[in-house]
């Protein structure tokens, strides 16, 4: 049975698509599966029964092609949406629907052997939550700067004594307060703390909000791990000031990337810190600062990592491919 | 809720409108990878035609979302067998 690839994602995912014509490339077969359309494809999965006869082979149809799942040996899972219905469909039925839909693909596709999945969406949803990361990479050994979560005003306002103005705020989850049409979204970066006063700090009581040392920068590093394969770029964020706090500001214009060298000690801590969630695949957010000490920041399950194979900064394509197609 | 407690997140103080500052998340490379994407597929579908379309880049951190506008929702616009929506050809 020839081995298939499947890639799991949204057909607005410019990402998968950039992979997809990777796989290409290296003319490997692969199907897309975008799960906004899932109630359009076909499944069909059988077991048990007591005649002693052989359960029919399981298989999906995908945009008119027709797989046995015992043919697909690796999935690339990205950025999947709820699948969609017909809205003559009434509103609890499409729900119930949608629900199905999901335990049937996610139930069968999600527990069937022998798949290699990057990534996998348990140890996706495992690994999402931004202070378990940071306790499970202090515990592990990387440096962590000294963070606070808190929705308590007067430890704010210790925290940010404590660090003498140097205090940095970021979301805990994602940065975008979506809006009814992308115009009327916003967005929150990392943004670096001045004195805030009693008074501006009485508004944590409102949502918890997440107080982090500020780490003097030498450059921002994002490394990418495929499996055993680890990959570091530095980004020279310190080289212009819109981007000194948060690397990813003014679309990281005029950004430069060069290959950065971690420590082994470094790396070894990231591998562990990523198998630790049965990852097979993460974007991890170093910052190293003036003394060249590595500081943890977040590791992304599904992060961004064509835009640094466009701009020349590693071929990280390469090492997703070879990940898949290990036997 | 008690009288005076602050109703709005203390981030909201940096919150900020992309079009206003030109900030979003994704870095402009991966607009240009999704006009490139969607430039390749118009040259290769003659069933697509008219202005390219716009790609917009509206999201933010690890949850980004890359709006693109919707196509092939004409179910009579040939579909793409084991290919990207947006990319190659169409069989």
């Amino acid at each position: 049975m020839a081995p298939v690839i499947l890639v799991v994602s949204n057909a607005e995912d410019v990402t998968a698509d950039f992979f997809a014509m990777r796989l290409e490339d290296a003319h490997i077969d692969y199907v897309r599966l975008d799960t906004e359309n899932l109630a359009q494809q076909s499944l069909s999965f059988g077991v048990g029964g007591t005649s002693g006869a052989p359960a029919p082979a399981a298989t999906m149809t995908v945009l008119g092609r027709r797989i046995p799942l015992d043919a697909i040996t690796a999935v690339y899972y990205r950025r999947p949406l709820p699948p969609t219905f017909s809205p003559a469909v009434p509103a609890p039925i499409r729900e119930w629907m949608e629900n199905e839909v999901r335990s049937a693909w996610g139930g069968t596709l999600g527990a069937w052997p022998n798949i290699r999945w990057m990534n996998h969406p348990l140890a996706v949803s495992g690994a999402s939550y931004k202070p378990e990361q940071l306790g499970r990479a202090y515990k592990i050994g990387l440096s962590v700067p000294h963070t606070l979560l808190t929705t308590d005003p007067g430890e704010a306002a210790a925290f940010c004594d404590q660090h003498a103005g140097a205090v940095v705020v970021k979301p805990v989850g994602h940065g975008e307060i979506r809006g009814d049409d992308p115009t009327t979204s916003q967005l929150v970066f990392t943004n670096r703390l001045a004195d805030p006063t009693d008074e501006q700090l009485a508004s944590v009581a409102a949502c918890p909000t997440l107080f982090q040392q500020a780490i003097e920068k030498d450059v921002d590093v994002r490394v990418t791990i495929a499996g055993d394969a680890l990959l570091a770029v530095a980004l020279h964020s310190q080289e212009r000031t819109v981007s000194t706090i948060d690397c990813r500001r003014n679309n990281m214009s005029g950004m430069r990337y060069s290959a950065a060298s971690l420590p082994t000690v470094v790396e070894e801590q990231l591998l562990a810190l990523t198998r630790s969630y049965g990852l097979l695949y993460a974007a991890i957010d170093l910052v190293r600062d003036q003394h060249d000490r590595y500081w943890f920041l977040e590791i992304n399950p599904s992060g961004q990592w064509a835009w640094l194979e466009q701009v020349g900064a590693a071929r990280i394509s390469d090492l997703l491919i070879s990940c898949l197609t290990q036997t | 809720m008690a009288d005076g407690q602050p109703l709005l997140p203390f981030l909201s103080q940096f919150f900020e409108t992309p079009t206003e500052t030109g900030l979003t998340d994704e870095p402009c490379t991966t607009a240009t990878l999704g006009t490139e994407t969607l430039t390749e597929t118009r040259e290769q579908s003659d069933s697509d035609v008219g202005p390219a379309p716009r790609v917009e880049i509206a999201a933010f951190g690890t949850e980004t979302t890359v709006r693109k506008p919707p196509r092939h929702s004409d179910p009579d616009i040939p579909r793409l067998v084991g290919r990207p929506l947006w990319g190659a050809r169409v069989l």
